[in-house]
């Protein structure tokens, strides 16, 4: 009996606790902007006040269906070298980028530009974004280029970009 | 057998070329950003118990592990701060150069600005194509390399007049556009498979070549350019080369024919070929970068940069040639003027659409 009351109150401080950190993770999440001028995407910029910074990207079909997806992300950078940001597995359509690639990134173009006299607020520099959709019908294609806006993230802003591919014959490349 | 498997068993065999043999280490990034967590752990082994695989195919053999990835090939050419057209005017006739000399003066202006709180931002568009390996060729604008913002920001405010007399006496392409960095490269789609400790990766004949292309800002401005080409036959100089090049291989506007002065704008185009703000004009860059790589012919095709608006804003954008005839000889002098646009349409948001060039062939006639 009193094996039972001690375990209740255990299960009862435990949903508790996790009820508690939702709470407070929720109240420090914040969306700072959205942009959806690019094609098919979604840029979502918001704070996380619990958690460390982060960049994923999210491949999914248009009635939401997730598959394993690659993702191998490219940038042009000012030099006009095109340099590879790495190769990336998300098995369930979510893909975790290293956002540390991406600072780097931003920071030799925040650089570049301001040692030009401008406004780094204004320009977004693009991630080339190519990527292969695992489907029980076959292997899709997914091609984008996403800009983005440096100083929302190079002043600590997570970021969450959902591509949302229309999966049809003209993008299949492999049954 | 369906290609993927294929692929498997071609891998099976051993028979497939291995362009590329990666460490099963190296295949993906392991994203070092996060502690714990959902992030593949790939140096497991036997590949049974390894998450950073896409798929499986198994038959009576065994089972092979396997993802497409795609992998840069080639950068074919990446060159900075070249100055590249946005507007053109060749002006000529049948004459010998005798009715060009009517001409008062051909204006070429160039307006881009940014409202974005309203949604209106310059985009200079990346141009793909994508060559399947039943050689089958596609092509998309599959967004951009760049946006520019800001609120009511003025990004490029240029215009040039070329007068008869000063800046030209006889047939002559004149232009103006921006100061530009452009790229382009080719990728690859590979399959992996896992082979032992390591990933073999082969090429499937899977090709994305894409055109990139960025202004060159300053003071946040785009650094506008312009340019006079004195002798359009002599085959020297960027302007005649991108014009010919145009010429000979994008399509034909429809003919405006005008007494005394004629005006072809972005708008004109957008209209008549019916294609999206983004994609009615364009900097043909081809032979700036087939000059640097000339293997790069058979996709030379897409070597066009499109810039535009994010969102439809006349007040935003303005893209134009105005020629004007003498005065005195206005009642019976006309420019008959063509503009072109792409051989080919381009796939952008699940439409199909040319893109237009402002690119205009001016033959000055008398009735």
């Amino acid at each position: 009996m009193m094996l039972k009351r001690s375990l209740i109150i255990v299960l009862v401080a435990v949903i508790g606790l996790s009820v508690i950190i939702n709470f407070i993770d929720i109240l420090g999440y914040n969306v700072i902007s959205i942009d959806t001028s690019v094609n098919g995407v979604e840029v979502k910029y918001f704070s996380s006040f619990f958690a460390p910074q982060r960049f994923k990207i999210v491949v999914q079909n248009v009635s939401g269906q997730v598959y394993p997806t690659t993702l191998s992300l490219y940038a042009w950078m000012p030099n006009g070298s095109i340099v590879e940001l790495g190769r990336f597995l998300g098995k369930n359509g979510i893909v975790n980028i290293s956002v540390t690639k991406i600072i780097d990134f931003l920071e030799e173009w925040y650089r570049y530009l301001v040692d030009r006299d401008n406004d780094p607020r204004l320009v977004k520099p693009g991630i080339i974004v190519l990527g292969a959709v695992h489907t029980p019908k076959g292997i899709y294609g997914v091609v984008k280029g996403i800009p983005l806006d440096m100083v929302k993230i190079l002043r600590g802003a997570s970021v969450e970009v959902k591509i949302v591919e229309k999966l049809t014959p003209n993008n299949l490349w492999y049954l | 057998m369906s290609k993927v498997k294929e692929f498997a068993k071609l891998a099976k065999t051993k028979a497939t070329k291995v362009n590329n043999v990666v460490h099963i280490k190296r295949l993906f990034a392991i994203d070092e950003d996060r502690v714990g967590g959902s992030t593949p752990s790939p140096s497991s082994w036997p590949p049974g118990e390894m998450e950073d695989y896409c798929d499986t195919y198994c038959d009576e053999f065994g089972c092979t592990y396997y993802c497409f990835v795609w992998k840069l090939d080639e950068v074919y050419s990446s060159i900075l701060n070249i100055g590249a057209p946005l507007v053109v005017a060749y002006i000529y006739d049948a004459v010998g150069g005798e009715y060009v000399k009517r001409v008062n003066d051909v204006m070429l202006a160039e307006y881009f600005e940014a409202k974005e709180s309203a949604g209106i931002e310059i985009a200079f568009g990346i141009a793909a194509s994508i060559k399947k390996s039943n050689g089958e060729i596609s092509f998309s604008i599959p967004s951009f390399t760049m946006k520019l913002g800001g609120d009511s920001h003025v990004w490029l405010d240029y215009y040039k007049t070329f007068f008869e007399g000063i800046d030209f006496d006889n047939e002559a392409i004149l232009a103006i556009g921006m100061k530009g960095d452009f790229a382009f490269a080719k990728y690859k789609l590979q399959y992996c498979y896992t082979f032992l400790f390591w990933w073999i990766c082969t090429d499937t004949g899977e090709e994305a070549n894409m055109t990139l292309a960025r202004p060159v800002i300053k003071d946040n401005k785009i650094v506008p350019w312009d340019d006079v080409d004195r002798d359009p036959d002599d085959g020297i100089g960027i302007t005649e080369e991108v014009f010919k090049y145009i010429k000979q291989n994008w399509k034909w506007s429809a003919d405006h024919t005008e007494y005394g002065s004629i005006r072809v704008t972005v708008f004109t185009i957008s209209k008549e070929i019916n294609t999206h703000p983004l994609l009615s004009t364009s900097m043909a860059i081809l032979p700036i970068l087939l000059s640097e790589a000339p293997e790069a012919l058979p996709f030379a095709m897409i070597a066009s940069a499109t810039v535009g608006l994010t969102k439809e804003e006349q007040s935003a954008m303005l893209v134009e040639c105005y020629i004007s005839i003498k005065s005195e000889y206005a009642s019976n002098t006309y420019v008959w003027a063509n503009y072109f646009y792409s051989p080919l349409q381009f796939e952008y948001k699940g439409n199909k659409y040319y893109v237009g060039a402002l690119y205009v062939d001016a033959l000055i006639g008398v009735a």
